[in-house]
């Protein structure tokens, strides 16, 4: 059973790409390469709001923990 | 055939280098020399034809996009290899490939034998059916033409763990189509 089983899945046909998978495959990337760059996260902006949030909670605690 | 080997692989360093230098078009070189391998290695995962086409372009979107992170100590292809399959695993648990159903045992006791066309399907169908663990060591080593190191490779496991996923998975598989099978005997 075990020649029967290699000589299955190692003799499976293979699958001729279409013609035109390349050039689509060339197109998405071209067009990946012109897209603008996704918008970072403004870490500058909002750190000092995380940070004053993080105090306010610290404080919070604290102040239920009494 | 090392020779081969070696020349694609002097290919596939001199292209990637031009594409990380800004030449975009260098990448089609890439494309169509691996299309073929990584069409096919997304249709024995997904046994469709359309959808193996989409998963390898998307792998090779992402290879695109990745490139610099390909460090080059391993070959281009053994990096590509596992960042294909580690897409083609992750869509396959997205959503399944379409089972080939195993005939129940009454239509299997006339059509398991070794002449038999049907015995293919069978078998293909049986491996679909594994844990994924053992149906991607068994999916991979026969891609490789039982390579167990390129397999190995491609998966990103160690070659000990490779041969103990592939004796597992073939141990399951023996189970299966035996009891399929002994209903003739």
């Amino acid at each position: 059973m075990n020649g029967d089983i290699d000589e299955v899945l190692a003799k499976q046909s293979w699958v001729q790409p279409s013609s035109a998978f390349a050039a689509s495959v060339m197109e998405r990337v071209e067009r990946s390469v012109k897209a603008p760059p996704p918008i970072p996260f403004p870490w500058k902006r909002a750190l000092p709001g995380l940070i004053y949030c993080l105090g306010a909670v610290a404080v919070l605690i604290r102040m239920l923990g009494r | 055939m090392a020779v081969d080997s070696q020349r694609q692989a002097d290919l596939d360093r001199a292209d990637a280098e031009k594409v990380l230098a800004g030449d975009v078009a260098a990448f089609e070189s890439i494309v169509r020399r691996w299309q073929g391998p990584l069409i096919n290695l997304a249709w024995r995962f997904c046994r469709d034809r359309a959808r193996a086409e989409d998963m390898a372009q998307e792998a090779f979107l992402r290879a695109y996009r990745g490139l610099p992170t390909w460090r080059g100590d391993a070959a281009f292809s053994t990096w590509l290899f596992a960042l294909a399959v580690n897409l083609y695993r992750s869509e396959l648990r997205r959503i399944p490939a379409r089972p080939e159903p195993l005939r129940d045992a009454g239509n299997l006791k006339q059509s398991w034998c070794p002449e038999d066309d049907d015995r293919d399907r069978i078998v293909r169908g049986a491996v679909a059916a594994l844990p994924a663990k053992y149906r991607d060591a068994m999916t991979l080593f026969y891609f490789h033409d039982m390579d167990v190191r390129q397999a190995a490779l491609s998966l990103g496991l160690p070659e000990g763990t490779m041969k103990a996923r592939l004796s597992r998975g073939r141990a399951i598989l023996r189970r299966k189509l035996a009891r399929l099978s002994g209903v003739q005997k």
